[in-house]
């Protein structure tokens, strides 16, 4: 009673369970109790680096040249309170995100009252968020129909 | 700057450079209910309630086209 024959489990189910599904990590009832504890993951990792000349031709004119480079990497479970998964790829989701920008500047002083500044920057942002590693099609793993093909 | 045989660019060149980085690790605490392995194997004989009574599962292939009814799983190991 209540047991399903081993030949009609799908073979869908049986490999994503074990995949990327805990083992329960105590003994409880599902239906009453939560049976797994555990932390979900959720970690930043940010940086920035700065890179800077600054060179005078003349007491006239005074030059600078900046590079910046930023980036910024989380990894968390997409859906907090569900059971982390074991290949730490399925349900994880990522955003990344680098910053790059340039900067030139140049100061050209006429007299001790009057001078010019010329300052031009250019700035590049690239972002991506997806869940998985971004690389593997989960559809062909698990032979599901895939509608982007 | 001064690089030694290379560029003399004292009191005319300087180079800055700065890094910074954040790590940042925050888990989440997480409790929730997964399959247990014998459920894992299709065996949900242990899927009780809170007064102790089983919960039936039922066999969605025996769905009566007119009632709508199911039979329960009632697969027995030999």
């Amino acid at each position: 009673m209540n047991v399903i024959d081993p030949s009609r489990i799908s073979p869908l189910a049986s490999t994503s369970s074990a995949w990327f599904l805990s083992q329960p990590s105590r003994t409880a009832t599902p239906l009453l109790e939560n049976n797994w504890f555990g932390a979900g993951p959720d970690s930043t990792r940010d940086y920035t680096l700065t890179e800077r000349v600054d060179h005078r031709f003349r007491d006239h004119d005074q030059v600078y040249a900046r590079f910046t480079y930023g980036g910024h990497n989380r990894i968390w479970d997409a859906y907090n309170n569900t059971v982390p998964t074991l290949d730490k790829v399925a349900n994880w989701e990522h955003d990344n995100a680098v910053n790059t920008s340039v900067a030139v500047n140049w100061v050209h002083t006429f007299s001790p009252t009057l001078f010019s500044e010329f300052s031009s920057s250019l700035a590049h942002t690239w972002r991506d968020r997806f869940t998985g590693d971004g690389v593997t099609s989960y559809a062909d793993t698990l032979g599901l129909p895939n509608r982007l093909k | 700057m001064y690089i030694p045989g290379l560029y003399n660019g004292k009191n005319r060149t300087f180079f800055f450079s700065a890094y910074e980085a954040l790590r940042n690790d925050a888990p989440f605490r997480c409790s929730t209910s997964v399959p247990t392995a014998a459920m894992r194997n299709g065996d949900f004989s242990g899927l009780l309630d809170n007064q102790g009574r089983l919960t039936t599962i039922h066999d969605p292939l025996t769905t009566d086209a007119k009632t709508y009814a199911r039979q329960p799983f009632s697969y027995a190991e030999s």
